[in-house]
C-alpha cells in the first residue's frame, strides 16, 4: 500500500492554483471587505440610512482638515457648513471657519442593533451635533451618502447571495432529477426550463414585478426581488447539471449504490450532485453579478427597493437627471461600488474556473 | 436449491433510428438466455468482449430492464417488481463491477462506502464498525484503511474493497463482472484464492463473469459459454474443458492453451553488466 503518496484532492490542488493568481486574491479580499462593511454597516457608518437634514441637501463631500489655522498638526476636523443661494437659487455650500467639529471615535448617534441583536448607539466615527459629517457628500434630502452606500450594500450584496442560493438549490434539484431519471421526467422538466430561458430575463423580471401589487413594504419587495431572480436564474443551471447528471449516472458506483438498495433521492444527493460541485461553485461566482445588476436595474427604475431604504440601485436613481449629475457628481458613487463588486466577482469566478476545473468536465 | 434463475432473457439495444423513430440498427446484446445457479455451485460465464456478459449481469441485478424474460431470485419472480419493491430483496444479490477505478465513489472514504452497503441492516454503529474490520480482514486488507479514499489504492486493492462491499450486505449470490480481469496475473491469483476462501467462510455463491477461461476454471464448477448474446454451451468444468463441443468453445480453449514459439529471443547477454545466463537456447535469466 502506498502510504506516503497522498495526492492532493481537487480542491487542495485548486487552492494552490488560485492563490498564485494575485489579482484574483486581491479581488477576493475586496469582496470580503465589502461584505464585512455590509454586515457592520450600522456601526461603520456615522448615520442611519434615513437620518436626514434638509439644510444639507446636495451638500458636497466635506474636506477633512488635519492642520489647524497655525499650520500645526491637529486632530482631524471639519468646519461647519453654511450655504447661500446663487442666481438660479441653487445652494452654494461654504465652510464656516468660525466653528469646527472634531471627528471623534465612537460618538453617540442613531441607535441600532449590532448584528441584529446587540442594541447600541455608538458609531465608529462621527462628529458631535449640531455638526454633520458628509465625507462623500449628501443626497437631495441631506442624507449622508457614505452611510447610505454602506447600508445599501446590505441589500445589494445580500440579494446576490440569497438569490443565487435559492436558484442553485432549485437548479441542482431539477437538473439532478432530470438527468438521473431521464425519459419523460427529463422531457417535462427540460421543456419547463426552456420556457424560462426563452423569455429575456429583464422583461420577465419586469413582468413578474408588475404581477405583484405595487404597494408592498420594503421587506416584502426585498423578498419579492429575490424570488423573482431565483425564478429566472435556475433554468440555465438546471440544464447544465442535467447533462452532468446524465453522464454521472452511468458510473459504476452509482449502479453499485442502486444495487445496494439506496433510494433515488439519496443517490442523487450523495453520488451525483457532489460531483458537479466545482462547476456549481464557478457558476455561482459568475452569476452573482447578474443578480446584483438586476436588483440595481429594478431599483433604478423605481420598481425595487423604495426610499428611504437604500440599495445601490435606488441610490443611483437620484443620478438619473443630467442636472443632478452635473451639480452633484458624487451621487454617482454607488455606481462605482456596483462596478467594483461585479468586476471582483467576475475575476474571482474566472480564477476559480482555472483553478478548479479547466475543462469544466464532470469530476472523476 | 436454485439461487438465481434467468429464463429467456432478451435485451436488444436500438442504436440508430430512422426519421420516424423506427429502429435502424439493433444490437442483440442478450438474445434469449436461460441460466440457473444452484446454491454453492458457482457458475462461470465466459465469452469474448462485447458478447453481452455485463448486460446480462445488470439484468440479473435489475439495474436494467430486459425486453422479455423472467428473473427468479430465491424462488421468487422479481422481473415485475418495481425498484421500491425490489429494495428489501437487494441484499440477497450483490455485484462487483468491472472497472475498479469507477466502481467506488472517489469522494467517499472506505468507511462510508462500506457503511452505505449496510444501510438497510439493523446493526448498531459499533457492531457495524466491527463488521467493517472483519470484512476488510477477510479480503486481505488492513482495518486501518477505513478513513482513506479510493484514489489511495491500487486496482487490486480497490477490487478487494469492492468485494468487501458486496459481502457487507451478507448476500447469497455475488455477481463478479470481470472482477480480476484488470489485475496482473499474480494479483489475480491472490484474489481468486481469496474468493475461494470467502466462499467457504460466508457461504456465498458466485456468478463469475470473465473473458478468461483460465480464471473461471479455477473458481467455478460449472461453466457457461456465451457467444454473441447467446449461451452456446454449458457443462460441468471437467466435461467442458475435456470435451468442448461448440466450435467457439474449442476456439476459446485452444487460444487459452500454451503459446507456440518458433523463434529465438535475441539478446546480447555477454556485453551486459549484469550476470545473465542462457539456460536453453534463446532463453535468458538474471542470476
Ligand atoms: N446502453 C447501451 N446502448 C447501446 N448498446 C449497448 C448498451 N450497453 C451495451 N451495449 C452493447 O451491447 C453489447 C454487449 O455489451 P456488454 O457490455 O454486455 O459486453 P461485455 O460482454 O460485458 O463486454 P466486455 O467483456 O468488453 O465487458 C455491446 O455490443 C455493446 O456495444
Ligand atoms: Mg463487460
Amino acid at each position: 500500500m502506498n502510504k506516503d503518496k497522498k495526492p492532493l484532492n481537487q480542491f487542495q490542488a485548486g487552492y494552490a492554483v488560485f492563490v498564485r493568481n494575485r489579482w484574483a486574491v486581491f479581488c477576493l479580499i475586496v469582496l470580503g471587505l465589502l461584505y464585512t462593511t455590509a454586515i457592520f454597516a450600522d456601526f461603520l457608518s456615522p448615520y442611519r440610512y434615513d437620518n436626514e437634514d434638509r439644510s444639507y441637501s446636495f451638500c458636497p463631500p466635506m474636506k477633512v482638515h488635519w492642520k489647524n489655522e497655525q499650520g500645526a498638526l491637529s486632530r482631524p476636523y471639519v468646519y461647519a457648513t453654511s450655504f447661500s443661494f446663487n442666481e438660479v437659487h441653487r445652494r452654494i455650500y461654504l465652510e464656516d471657519k468660525a466653528q469646527k467639529f472634531f471627528i471623534r471615535l465612537l460618538p453617540k448617534g442613531d441607535s441600532y442593533r449590532l448584528l441584529g441583536v446587540i442594541p447600541w448607539d455608538r458609531h465608529l466615527f462621527g462628529v458631535d451635533s449640531p455638526g454633520r459629517l458628509h465625507l462623500w457628500g449628501a443626497d437631495s434630502r441631506g442624507r449622508d451618502l457614505f452611510s447610505r452606500i454602506f447600508w445599501g450594500a446590505r441589500i445589494s450584496l445580500s440579494i446576490g447571495i440569497i438569490g443565487v442560493a435559492i436558484s442553485f438549490v432549485l437548479g441542482l434539484l431539477v437538473g439532478g432529477m432530470a438527468g438521473y431519471y431521464g425519459g419523460r421526467v427529463d422531457n417535462v422538466l427540460m421543456r419547463i426550463c426552456e420556457m424560462f430561458m426563452m423569455v429575456p430575463g429583464f422583461y420577465l423580471m419586469l413582468a413578474l414585478r408588475a404581477a405583484f401589487p405595487p404597494h408592498l413594504n420594503s421587506f416584502q419587495v426585498y423578498l419579492l426581488i429575490i424570488v423573482i431572480f431565483s425564478f429566472i436564474g435556475w433554468a440555465s443551471l438546471a440544464r447544465v447539471i442535467r447533462g452532468m447528471s446524465m453522464s454521472l449516472k452511468e458510473r459504476e458506483y452509482v449502479l453499485a449504490a442502486k444495487a445496494m438498495g439506496l433510494s433515488d433521492i439519496r443517490i442523487i444527493a450523495t453520488h451525483i450532485l457532489p460531483h458537479t460541485m466545482s462547476y456549481s461553485i464557478i457558476a455561482i461566482m459568475l452569476s452573482i453579478p447578474g443578480y446584483i445588476m438586476g436588483e440595481s436595474a429594478l431599483s433604478l427604475l423605481g420598481l425595487g427597493i423604495q426610499d428611504p431604504y437604500a440599495s445601490w440601485g435606488n441610490l443611483l436613481s437620484e443620478a438619473m437627471g443630467i442636472v443632478s449629475i452635473q451639480l452633484a457628481p458624487w451621487i454617482l458613487l454607488p455606481g462605482f461600488f456596483i462596478f467594483l463588486t461585479v468586476i471582483c466577482f467576475n475575476v474571482v469566478g474566472d480564477a476559480l474556473r482555472d483553478a478548479l476545473d479547466p475543462t469544466l468536465k464532470v469530476e472523476g | 436449491m436454485t439461487v438465481l434463475a434467468l429464463k429467456n432473457i432478451k435485451k436488444h439495444f436500438v442504436t440508430a433510428t430512422d426519421w420516424r423513430g423506427r429502429p435502424q440498427h439493433v444490437v442483440r446484446a442478450v438474445d434469449d438466455v436461460s441460466l440457473q445457479i444452484a446454491h454453492k455451485e458457482s457458475l462461470g460465464l465466459v465469452g469474448e468482449s462485447g458478447c453481452g456478459k455485463t448486460t446480462l449481469a445488470r439484468i440479473a441485478m435489475k439495474l436494467i430492464a430486459p425486453d422479455t424474460g423472467e428473473i427468479i431470485l430465491g424462488g421468487k419472480n422479481i422481473s415485475l417488481l418495481s425498484q421500491t419493491q425490489m429494495r428489501p430483496l437487494r441484499r440477497k444479490i450483490q455485484m462487483v463491477f468491472q472497472d475498479p477505478f469507477n466502481s467506488l465513489d472517489p469522494r467517499f472514504t472506505i468507511r462510508r462506502i462500506l457503511n452505505e452497503a449496510m444501510l438497510l441492516s439493523s446493526l448498531s454503529t459499533a457492531e457495524k464498525e466491527g463488521r467493517f474490520r472483519e470484512l476488510l480482514l477477510a479480503v486481505g486488507l488492513s482495518p486501518d484503511i477505513l478513513h482513506r479514499f479510493p484514489y489511495e489504492f491500487s486496482g487490486g486493492e480497490r477490487q478487494r474493497i469492492a468485494i468487501a462491499r458486496a459481502l457487507a450486505a451478507d448476500p447469497q449470490l455475488v455477481i463478479l463482472d470481470e472482477a480480476v480481469s484488470s489485475l496482473d496475473v499474480l494479483v489475480q491469483e491472490q484474489v481468486l484464492n481469496m474468493l475461494l476462501d470467502l466462499q467457504q467462510r460466508f457461504g456465498v455463491t458466485y456468478f463469475f463473469i470473465s473473458h478468461n477461461l483460465n480464471v473461471i476454471k479455477k473458481l467455478c464448477p460449472q461453466i457457461a459459454v456465451m457467444y454473441q448474446g447467446r449461451i452456446v454451451e454449458q457443462a460441468y468444468r471437467e466435461s467442458l474443458l475435456n470435451q468442448p463441443q461448440h466450435p467457439y468453445t474449442k476456439n476459446l480453449l485452444s487460444a487459452a492453451m500454451s503459446y507456440r514459439c518458433d523463434r529465438d529471443f535475441v539478446f546480447d547477454w555477454a556485453s551486459s553488466k549484469m550476470r545473465w545466463t542462457q539456460k536453453t537456447k534463446g532463453h535468458f535469466v538474471l542470476e
